[in-house]
């Protein structure tokens, strides 16, 4: 496989989805979280999904991501369709296409900060591409961590660790699961700076999920999802907007 | 508080099945233990009284004072003429008597060789004529009238798969003959006592041929209607006078258990020490899983903390949890000590040792012992994981972050562990160095076994970088596992505690042993200048005619039959080589530290450095020994250096007469050849004539080292026994580790998941940490092992002058014990691999 060239506007989307629905359950207590899906993620964009919980924001992005497998309807990455995967194509799928962000418990406790970046690589037994490492390593202020463990690490400084290990495989995109979500204030805006950096200067692709109207300020577009469907799409979105739109679908 | 601790069994199955499996293992051993001893005990005492038969007293020739003990071992029984029969038979107090004759007939197997070689006794005896007082049972056929014809006992012609009317291989007096099976029978429930072989003759037949000289070895009488035990001994008595032990059935059978009470002792006493090393074992276990376990319910104990427990109710609850589990393991452990006890009764007899003992017998002691050690040792295995884990703060059950319960003081442990390591050294140098004796070497030993497992934090992380090299070549999935193996050290050493005790026995007394036969092979060369040895395969000793013909064979010099006497100095027993004393420097090449061998032909005895010095002799001083005709004193001719020959002093055969010995029958027969015979040819030669006379081996120097060395090999099946007990508990311990290891790292293995690890790379990374444990244990006891058996050969009492490292079996042990880390990783492995991955991903 080719390392892919740096991203620019003309690519072809990064990931799309189509009628894509998941249910859970049967009968009376069935529940479809997804519900009839379509959408396109550009190449370079950082798209930010909000909603009540339960509205399927996060099923949504399992499934995009080839954590979870859908009940119908198709999901893109880079082209390639994710129903077609067995789960050992699935999986290099995710390690050499996907990057992740969690909320907490991102990184291997009994690997230091370096180690934990070039997990993906080194999992394809693959050397780290050594000029992109320095680049991000860089960007993101780790220089003097990274012969540090997880539990050396502060927070902001561990999910840190989580941007440059999902960015170390130039991945087709990259999912944040409230990747600010347990980090206090000033270490939540420096990791939406980075983010923000990493798709303006790297040309990454980034979708999140969120439940904060700051977060989601910072992305280019924002989806508004409700029992299963986008309700709602703000573009170029501000705080004050973000929140409008929240207080508009709670009512 | 108990609803909480029966909830708290009931919501996890896992953590309750995990712990009392751990208990199971170790309490079956216990159960096991008990269980088999007291079948032993019982079908023991059942055998004897069949033995009895229907007799009420029972009549032996006296024997002579400090002979042998009950049960057939002497050459030459006690005996008293058949006409004693018939005056017992007149007497009115006696409904019926009967002879019996006891001596040696070994039974030669279809492909040659005696059946009892070097092991179980190998009995003849006379047939009854009334068959009421036969303690033998017919099973089929019947019992044997004429010469030509015997009955033979069922556990023999099972093994050998003999019937009614085969022909069979005999050896009597003389050489081989091949009677036929006329009859087969049992010994009471059993086909065979311990694997001897017992073949019944016509009453002529045994008279004449089993060496008694036509006198019978026993009789049996049973007392007439109305006549009460008294009245019958005295009548008995009072007819033989003296030179007759006269007993009731009674009497004999409380004589054959007190003579057998050892053997079960002993038998017992190893199988507890199997047992105890199980339940050593089973504690660390029991110890890993509490706190594991523990370790996962933190957030719960914390919650409950903030709802209001307190401290010490948790605590009571968690122990009363560990008690419960304990107990309920320990009773299951009863029930699973009866697979153990059928197990080595069925191990036993297969390599021919069939014990008496059909139903086995559990004693209610067996079980309330399974359910008390089971309840203790997992609460103590309990103690200090429930003090760790109670003492978590309740605000841990509102933080967000994973919450660990705070770490025990590790400073104190690593300090003490030290100072028991450096005690360790100190008495293993204190023995090299000086003359510091085996208990000194046994406290090291123990000191330095309880130092690594104290020091196992600091220890199993070098080892474990040790063995990063091979298993980094597996790429991030050997890197992970290896640094699983580390993260938690304590918990890896404990895992790896079966296969650390299991190695460093097999190491310690591998050594022992091949140092042993090491020395064994050079003494023999060093101090035999026989170029053959002819020995007695069973206890009749070397034929006369088969002398004889040795004798003949061209190339022959000298030909040197050696008895085997004992002398009793004290509490101290000297075995000697019972030989003509003018042929003792042609055969054997002794390195005389004191005195000359010239004073043997004289009467004098030469005895081993060894008994020299227990007994404080030396040559021109005189001993006074209790000998088979009372007591008799004999002066010292000469101390030789006799480590490794399997004789501690060299008597003349006329001194032994003279004391009352009997010279009647060899075991050893020394020959060398002429100076001008080719070795080969006549060793050979002499083959070819012993052909006849399956009952002996001819060996040459090298054969007879390998002989002398089987003799060890017993201690080897013992530590092996061992070894694979402990790779069992090893693999059961890996695998309940390691099964709740990846319970509690779910998220982790999510995380690997998600980021690009296959499922293929999961299953090789637990199994490499599972192989990575197993490996650590064996290296630690490697370590433990080796120095303490190296320095325990140097111990000068037991006169080892080699040190042999027997890699071939260090290397099989630690390739067992790699194996059983591959099996162990299977089921945790594949769990792990099979997680799904969001699940795990969002798991608590």
């Amino acid at each position: 496989m080719s390392v892919p060239e740096p991203a620019t506007r003309a690519r072809p989307p990064a990931a799309e989805t189509v009628e894509l629905t998941k249910v859970y359950g049967e009968g009376q207590a069935e529940v479809r979280a997804v519900d009839g899906i379509s959408l396109t993620i550009p190449s370079g964009s950082y798209t930010a999904v909000m909603g009540p919980s339960g509205s399927g924001k996060s099923t949504l992005l399992h499934c995009l991501a080839g954590l979870d497998r859908p009940t119908s309807g198709t999901v893109r990455i880079g082209g390639t369709d994710l129903s077609t995967l067995k789960d050992k194509a699935l999986t290099e799928l995710r390690r050499e296409q996907v990057g992740f962000v969690f909320q907490a418990f991102n990184l291997v406790p009994t690997l230091t900060a370096r180690e934990n970046i070039v997990l993906p690589r080194k999992l394809g037994r693959r050397d780290p591409d050594a000029a992109w490492f320095d680049a991000i390593v860089g960007a993101l202020g780790l220089g003097d961590r990274l012969g540090h463990r997880p539990a050396e690490l502060s927070g902001g400084q561990q999910q840190r660790v989580a941007v440059a290990r999902a960015l170390v495989t130039q991945p087709q995109l990259v999912f944040g699961d409230e990747p600010t979500g347990n980090l206090d204030r000033t270490s939540g805006q420096e990791l939406l700076a980075l983010l923000r950096t990493s798709v303006d200067e790297l040309s990454q692709t980034i979708v999140t999920v969120t439940h904060d109207p700051v977060a989601a300020a910072t992305a280019d577009r924002v989806w508004f999802l409700a029992d299963g469907r986008v309700v709602d799409e703000l573009t170029a979105p501000t705080v004050d907007g973000v929140l409008d739109r929240i207080r508009a679908l709670e009512h | 508080m108990w609803t909480l601790t029966w909830k708290g069994l009931l919501a996890a199955k896992a953590r309750f099945v995990m712990t009392a499996l751990a208990v199971i293992i170790g309490t079956g051993f216990v159960a096991g233990a008990l269980t088999f001893g007291d079948t032993l005990q019982q079908g023991f005492d059942r055998l004897f009284t069949s033995i009895v038969g229907s007799a009420d007293v029972v009549i032996r020739a006296e024997e002579p004072e400090d002979g042998p003990g009950p049960g057939p071992t002497a050459a030459e029984p006690a005996s008293f003429p058949p006409e004693v029969v018939d005056r017992l038979d007149a007497l009115e107090e006696i409904a019926l008597v009967d002879g019996e004759v006891e001596g040696v007939a070994i039974v030669i197997g279809d492909d040659g060789e005696p059946t009892g070689q070097f092991g179980p006794p190998t009995l003849g005896y006379s047939a009854f004529v009334h068959e009421e007082l036969d303690p033998a049972e017919l099973r089929t056929g019947r019992w044997p009238d004429t010469a030509g014809e015997i009955a033979i006992d069922a556990g023999t012609a099972r093994a050998q798969g003999w019937d009614i009317g085969d022909d069979v291989g005999l050896v009597l007096d003389g050489p081989v003959e091949r009677p036929e099976v006329v009859g087969i029978f049992g010994l009471g429930e059993l086909d065979n006592l311990a694997g001897a072989s017992v073949v019944v003759l016509d009453r002529e037949t045994a008279l004449a041929r089993l060496g008694t000289d036509g006198e019978l070895t026993a009789a049996y009488a049973m007392a007439a209607p109305g006549v009460g035990e008294a009245a019958l001994l005295d009548a008995v008595r009072a007819e033989l006078g003296e030179g007759f032990r006269v007993q009731t059935a009674a009497e004999v059978v409380a004589e054959q258990q007190e003579a057998f009470g050892p053997f079960v002792e002993v038998f017992s006493i190893a199988l507890l020490v199997f047992a105890a090393v199980a339940l050593l074992v089973g504690s660390f276990l029991i110890f890993n899983t509490f706190t594991i376990v523990l370790a996962g319910r933190l957030r719960e104990l914390a919650l409950l903390r903030a709802v209001g427990a307190s401290r010490g109710q948790l605590f009571g609850s968690v122990l009363g949890e560990a008690a419960l589990v304990g107990a309920v393991g320990g009773a299951l452990g009863a029930g699973f000590g009866l697979l153990v006890a059928r197990g080595l009764q069925a191990v036993l007899g297969t390599i021919g040792i069939e014990l008496p003992g059909d139903q086995l017998v559990v004693l209610p002691r067996t079980v309330g012992v399974a359910i008390a050690v089971g309840a203790v040792i997992t609460l103590l295995a309990a103690l200090v994981p429930a003090r760790r884990a109670v003492s978590i703060p309740p605000v841990a059950a509102l933080s967000e972050v994973a919450v660990a319960a705070p770490s025990g003081r590790g400073w104190i442990r690593n300090v003490l562990g030290a100072l028991l390591l450096v005690a360790g050294v100190v008495a293993l140098t204190a023995t090299l160095l000086g003359d510091a004796g085996p208990t000194i070497l046994g406290v090291g030993a123990v000191a330095l076994f309880l130092g690594v497992a104290a020091m196992s934090a600091l220890i199993v992380r070098p080892l474990a970088r040790l063995l990063g090299g091979p298993s980094a070549a597996l790429g991030v999935s050997g890197e992970l596992a290896r640094a699983n193996a580390t993260r938690n050290p304590r918990r890896t050493a404990a895992t790896a505690s079966a296969l650390m005790i299991g190695l460093a026995l097999v190491s310690f007394v591998s050594i022992f042993a091949a140092s042993l036969q090491g020395t064994v092979s050079e003494t023999i060369e060093r101090s035999f200048r026989a170029d053959a040895i002819v020995q007695a395969g069973t206890l009749a000793g070397v034929p006369p005619t088969a002398l004889d013909a040795v004798a003949e064979v061209d190339g022959v010099e000298v030909v040197a039959p050696a008895a085997v006497g004992q002398l009793e100095v004290g509490e101290r027993t000297i075995t000697l080589a019972v030989m003509d004393a003018a042929a003792v420097p042609a055969v054997f090449d002794l390195d005389v530290a004191d005195g000359d061998l010239e004073g043997l032909t004289a009467g004098g005895l030469a005895v081993s450095e060894s008994v020299a010095s227990d007994l404080d002799l030396v040559a021109g001083a005189e001993v006074a020994a209790t000998v088979p005709g009372g007591e008799a004193t004999f002066p010292i001719t000469a101390v030789f250096d006799g480590g490794g020959i399997d004789v501690s002093g060299f008597l003349d055969t006329a001194a032994w007469e003279d004391a009352g010995g009997s010279v009647s029958s060899a075991f050893n027969v020394y020959v060398r050849f002429g100076a001008d015979a080719d070795a080969a040819t006549t060793f050979d030669a002499l083959g070819s004539v012993l052909v006849a006379y399956p009952q002996v081996l001819v060996l040459d120097q090298a054969g007879f080292a390998e002989g002398l060395a089987a003799q060890l090999d017993q201690l080897v099946g013992v530590v092996l026994a061992l070894l694979a007990l402990s790779v069992l508990v090893a693999l059961l311990g890996i695998v309940n580790t390691l099964a709740l290891s990846v319970v509690e790292r779910t998220r982790e293995i999510g995380l690997l998941r998600a980021v690009g690890m296959t499922r293929g790379q999961v299953r090789r990374m637990v199994r490499t940490e599972a192989i990575s444990v197993a490996l650590i244990g064996a290296g630690l006891g490697l370590a433990l092992g080796m120095p303490v058996g190296a320095v325990f050969v140097r111990i000068e009492q037991l006169n080892i002058t080699s040190l042999v490292i027997p890699w071939t079996q260090i290397v099989v042990g630690v390739a067992l014990a790699a194996l059983a880390g591959l099996v162990a990783g299977v089921l945790p492995a594949r769990r792990a691999a099979n997680l799904d991955v969001l699940e795990a991903l969002y798991s608590e």
